[in-house]
């Protein structure tokens, strides 16, 4: 789900300092998006997590005497083409899906936020050419984007998490940059400049940690977009390498099977749409908690 | 207004020839040499270092990019490396694909959600509402290659209804040429049927509580006329906005759904393109794919103008 | 009964070949007469750019220009020459000039004659470097040209004996193109291609598929059955097998193996294969340079392999074990080639005496296409047992072989088909400094060159036997097995044959009413 999207349905959320009130506790829990995609986010978090402990198999053990058997007491979601259990590479799948997503976002991050608030606090010209080139990166779906450039680079896992973090990067600058130019008229920033604080201070020590909370949202959000892309690019055969299970390559893989077992497949499909709504949905969430505590 | 279009239409120009020359380095530096794949593994160095002399490939990168800018200004795209096919036929050929799976998927997805978002929001809070923004949210996370291979699974394995791929032309063979398009349809489709319902319910609801249809129901005017009339006009502006960001994701939806449905479109034309160094190709579906986003984006803001009088072009 | 068969000639016969009986149609005898009628719905590979056999390359490409097209001379299922635009062919005693006796009244579909001439202009296209023609490499070194002595006879003059031209004239270089077409055409030729063969060309709708139509001028009376073929382009190998099963396809080619049962018991399906075929897949590495310069190394790891689990688990316990390049069904075989037994015990003792007893670690470098990645999967797997860790590079299948020649991979999966003749595969993989030898490897030159040099064959067969054993022994390849090839079809399609080169023809098939 794209910053965009979520802030054409939802609304922007107004800028405005935090309100911390005891009933907070109470307000998330009451925010039905929240502590469902909460739950969800969490068992993809702890699938990811407690893998060995979870999983009945080693994901990359073979029986050659089961290949892609149904569902059995043995195999719980039956096995694939080798004789692996399907179960156990989706509980694996998780640790590849969430690893790669969030090693994406911190890139985009590192690299957008800074771009950002260079591009909003300096203004100038400067901002001027730093929104064009997002500008032009964004012209480009992100699947598009990630393709041409994992097949540039070749297959690695980093040059997967490299391509996605490209992707990210452009709408996080935009997104930073528009918090910035609400924040940089407030008057304790006005202040700081006023008594002359260089501007890396300003940018440290008042402009982020007002925009934290924010950035922590659009990197929950940025999740499951990165997972849902990173299994894309599995499913068109530009993803993660073999043998890490990854939910994407089940999919597409399972597809030839479909008629001798779906189960590879839809298993992997589920798993994604699980982790997708759940990091989404708790985005989603947060967005709205942070727009409450701001208005 | 004509001023402003031209004005919008001239920034295009820039903005191409900047991703265009950043894709040409990016392809030819890190893609590596087209001509071994198209002589096979039986070719000899000999062979190679001819054919790559016939296609201009020795020449500096600059001289190259000059060239194809030049012919590519006067509408000669070169010709595909691997089928030596004029590159602007093969990309027309699938253009007619890819036009009408998007423009079908839309159209599919602004009906659906002018009656799941309005009626969602009407019945605010009721269980209608409920159900309808669950679907939402499911149709905007399901990734789109999972709902293809289940409506596959579901429609062409099991019921054998619908055939489970390929593309049959919309003017010979309109009747096969539905039965084709019409799960690639719903693929494509699905996303924006949630997102844009979503965005259409929120914004219903904000003009359903506006001073001005206060003001229509306080005269009188009929529930259904505040509506149509009213509501859904302004509701409108912010779906089209959307629409405008979301034509480039679009096409990546549309780079899954071919290649699901074996449909012979630009999207599997890209992919393909990559995988077969096809330089000149992969050039000018990016190029295409710019100037397409650019365009639509232009056409969405002379919409505004129509939707809301306010708006005025400088 | 076919018309050639009436037609065969004793010439070759004569100049040493015992050209036993086509196969074809052997059984073809007894099974009920052909009816005429339907158009056929192939399920084709993809990755097919032009159809101008001068310029192909592609596997998928032979397909279709096979009935598109006829060559000068064919291959039987049991891999003998047999006659087609050539009705008969004599070889001098000294093996160095060849004259063939051509079909008359052959024309292409535009309608111009394919006569001597026309064979010779293909010839020399072929031959004339500046065509950059990929065929030329092939046999340009053999030839010295090739002149027409009448309006059906052609002479070939060769440089030196060289007993794989007439294989080589059944595939690509035997091809025969309108000349008349490539004036008007040139190289939009590969995309409206005009033959002589049963099928006129009518489009080829990029991505998606080509059509193809009955070519009622065909100079084999009766033939085709068929009113036209479409060759419907669909990547994905399940779907294949899938779609003909739901009816929307009559015949696939290489479909998912794993699908095969299911496949055989669906109704109205049945599965043509041919096993072993000619198709065989193996490792391959650079044997000059390390780690793989060493010979106990190579050894090592080809005793370290379990092959049958490899057939079982990739094939579906389907295909056959392979100990070297040649399967059992061609004529150069030899039963007393010996290959590599699963013997982990052994493989160990050799890493050891290569110098790895504490273990070894490599990258291997794979296609990434489904199959690809389960032959490296289970290889990594297999080899962690006699400590050998492998880390898998996958690698863009279009990319691959240009990384292998340019030496950026080092040890790599590979496979091939087989060639009409054997010097055709072995040479370009084994000669010493041949541009198709990607493992640097040398040692069977002298060997090579004897068994080419003699149209003799039971003198070849023999030398192929060392030829194989050497390699086997040298390990430049480590060979896995031959892929079983299968073509499902819906049941009332007839007629359908393998041919060792694994090319699905199906220009005589016939759909039972």
């Amino acid at each position: 789900m794209s910053d965009v999207r979520a802030a054409a349905v939802y609304g922007r959320p107004a800028a405005g300092r935090p309100r911390r009130t005891a009933s907070r506790w109470r307000r998330v829990l009451r925010n039905r998006p929240l502590v469902v995609g909460g739950c969800l986010a969490g068992l993809a978090v702890a699938m990811a997590l407690l893998a060995p402990l979870l999983a009945p198999y080693d994901p990359l053990t073979y029986h050659p005497d089961h290949t892609l058997e149904g569902p059995s007491r043995a195999f719980l979601l039956g096995t694939d083409n080798l004789g692996r259990d399907t179960l156990s590479q989706d509980i694996y799948g998780a640790r590849i899906s969430l690893a790669v997503g969030s090693a994406a976002v911190l890139l985009g991050m590192v690299v957008g936020v800074p771009w950002g608030l260079v591009s909003g606090f300096l203004g100038g010209r400067l901002d001027y050419v730093l929104m064009r080139l997002a500008d032009v990166a964004l012209v480009f779906p992100s699947l598009v984007l990630a393709l041409v450039i994992r097949a540039f680079l070749g297959s690695s896992l980093l040059n997967v998490i490299v391509a996605l973090g490209v992707t990210i990067t452009p709408g996080l600058a935009r997104v930073t940059r528009g918090e910035v130019l609400g924040i940089r008229s407030r008057d304790f920033v006005v202040a700081a400049v006023a008594t002359g604080a260089s501007t890396s201070r300003i940018l440290v020590r008042q402009i982020v940690p007002n925009i934290l909370d924010l950035i922590v949202v659009l990197g929950t959000a940025g999740m499951g977009g990165a997972i849902l892309t990173e299994a894309s690019l599995s499913f068109l055969g530009f993803g993660t390498p073999p043998p890490a299970p990854s939910w994407g390559r089940m999919l597409r893989e399972g597809y030839a099977y479909l008629l001798i077992t779906p189960w590879i497949s839809l298993s992997a499909g589920v798993a994604i749409f699980i982790a997708v709504l759940g990091f989404y949905l708790a985005g989603e969430g947060a967005r709205r908690l942070l727009h409450r505590e701001r208005s | 207004m004509a001023r402003y279009i031209v004005q919008r239409l001239l920034a295009i120009i820039p903005m191409a020839v900047l991703l265009t020359a950043a894709v040409f380095a990016l392809v030819h530096v890190f893609l590596g040499d087209p001509v071994v794949l198209m002589l096979g593994r039986e070719a000899d160095p000999e062979t190679v270092q001819r054919l790559r002399h016939e296609l201009g490939l020795d020449r500096p990168l600059y001289v190259q990019y000059a060239d194809w800018l030049s012919h590519a200004a006067r509408g000669d795209l070169g010709r595909s490396l691997r089928d030596r096919v004029p590159v602007t036929r093969a990309v027309e050929e699938r253009l007619v694909v890819t036009g009408e799976l998007t423009v079908l998927a839309m159209a599919t997805a602004l009906a659906a959600a002018l009656v799941l978002g309005t009626a969602a929001a009407v019945r605010a809070g009721s269980a209608v509402d409920f159900a309808v923004s669950g679907f939402c949210i499911a149709g905007v996370t399901l990734p789109n290659f999972l709902v293809g291979i289940m409506l596959i699974f579901l429609f062409a394995l099991t019921l054998r209804w619908l055939p489970s791929g390929g593309y049959a032309p919309l003017f010979a063979q309109p009747l096969e040429n539905l039965r084709l398009m019409a799960l690639p349809t719903v693929t494509l489709s699905l996303a924006y049927v949630g997102f844009l319902s979503l965005v259409l319910k929120s914004s219903v609801k904000a003009a359903l509580r506006a001073p001005y249809v206060q003001t229509g129901r306080a005269k009188g005017i009929t529930e259904r006329r505040v509506l149509v009339r009213h509501v859904l006009r302004n509701s409108l502006i912010p779906v089209l906005s959307v629409l405008g960001v979301e034509v480039g994701r679009l096409f990546g939806g549309a780079v899954i759904t071919e290649t699901i449905f074996a449909l012979p479109g630009v999207g599997r034309l890209l992919v393909d393109s990559i995988l077969g160094r096809d330089f000149p190709v992969i050039q000018a579906v990016v190029a295409l794919l710019t100037f397409g986003v650019l365009v639509v984006n232009l056409c969405v803001d002379l919409a505004y103008g129509w939707l809301d009088p306010r708006v005025t072009y400088r | 009964m076919r018309r050639r068969e009436f037609l065969r000639t004793t010439a070759a016969a004569a100049a040493g070949y015992a050209l036993a009986r086509g196969g074809a149609l052997r059984g073809a005898e007894a099974a009920p007469a052909p009816q005429r009628g339907g158009t056929l719905r192939v399920g084709w590979i993809p990755n097919a750019h032009t159809l101008d056999p001068h310029y192909s390359v592609d596997f998928a490409e032979r397909h279709v220009m096979y009935a598109v097209y006829n060559t000068l001379v064919a291959v039987n299922p049991s891999f003998e020459i047999v006659p087609e635009l050539a009705r008969s062919w004599k070889i001098e005693p000294n093996g160095k000039v060849i004259t063939f006796q051509l079909q008359p009244g052959v024309r292409f579909h535009d309608g111009t004659a394919c006569d001597a001439a026309a064979v010779k202009w293909n010839m020399d296209f072929i031959l004339a470097p500046a065509n950059s023609s990929p065929m030329g490499k092939l046999i340009g070194p053999f030839m010295e040209g090739v002149e027409a002595t009448g309006p059906t006879t052609v002479v070939f003059h060769l440089k030196e004996p060289y007993p794989g031209l007439l294989a080589a004239l059944a595939e690509r270089p035997g091809f025969m193109v309108s000349p008349a077409a490539w004036q008007k055409y040139g190289r939009d030729l590969g995309r409206r291609p005009v033959g002589t063969g049963p099928f006129e060309f009518v489009e080829w709708v990029s991505d998606d598929h080509v059509t193809l139509k009955r070519f009622a001028g065909y100079w084999d009376k009766g033939r085709p059955y068929l009113d036209g073929i479409i060759y419907r382009i669909i990547p994905d190998p399940a779907v294949r097998g899938t779609m003909v099963r739901t009816g929307e396809l009559d015949t696939a080619s290489s479909p998912d193996p794993k699908d095969i049962p299911g496949l055989e018991r669906a109704q109205n399906v049945k599965v043509i294969t041919e096993n072993p075929s000619g198709h065989w897949w193996a490792t391959q590495w650079r044997v000059d340079r390390p780690p793989f310069n060493n010979k106990a190394l190579r050894q090592a790891i080809a005793y370290g392999v379990d092959r049958d689990e490899f057939v079982k688990v990739m094939l579906g316990g389907r295909g056959t074990v392979a100990k070297g390049p040649t399967p059992s069904n061609v004529w150069w075989y030899n039963d007393g080639v010996k290959g590599y037994t699963y013997d982990p015990a052994k493989a160990k003792g050799l890493l050891a005496e290569a110098g790895h007893g504490g273990g070894f670690s490599a990258e291997f470098a794979t296609d990434n296409t489904p199959l690809g990645l389960q032959f490296a999967e289970l290889l990594q797997q297999q080899l962690k047992k006699i400590n050998v860790n492998i880390s898998i590079n996958p690698v863009n299948p279009s990319d691959m072989y240009q990384q292998v020649l340019a030496a950026k991979l080092n040890w790599s999966r590979t496979d091939w088909t087989l060639r009409g003749d054997p010097d055709g595969l072995l040479r370009i993989l084994f000669y010493t400094g041949n541009f198709a030898n990607s493992t640097s490897y040398s040692g069977v030159d002298r060997l090579l060159r004897d068994a080419s040099s003699t149209y003799d064959r039971a003198v070849r067969k023999k030398v192929y036997g060392e030829i194989e054993q050497t390699v086997i022994n040298d390990a430049p390849y480590v060979w896995f097995f031959y892929v079983p090839e299968y073509e499902p079809t819906r049941t009332p399609v007839q007629n359908f044959a393998w041919i060792p080169d694994s090319v699905p023809r199906y220009r005589d098939l016939w759909i039972a009413k």
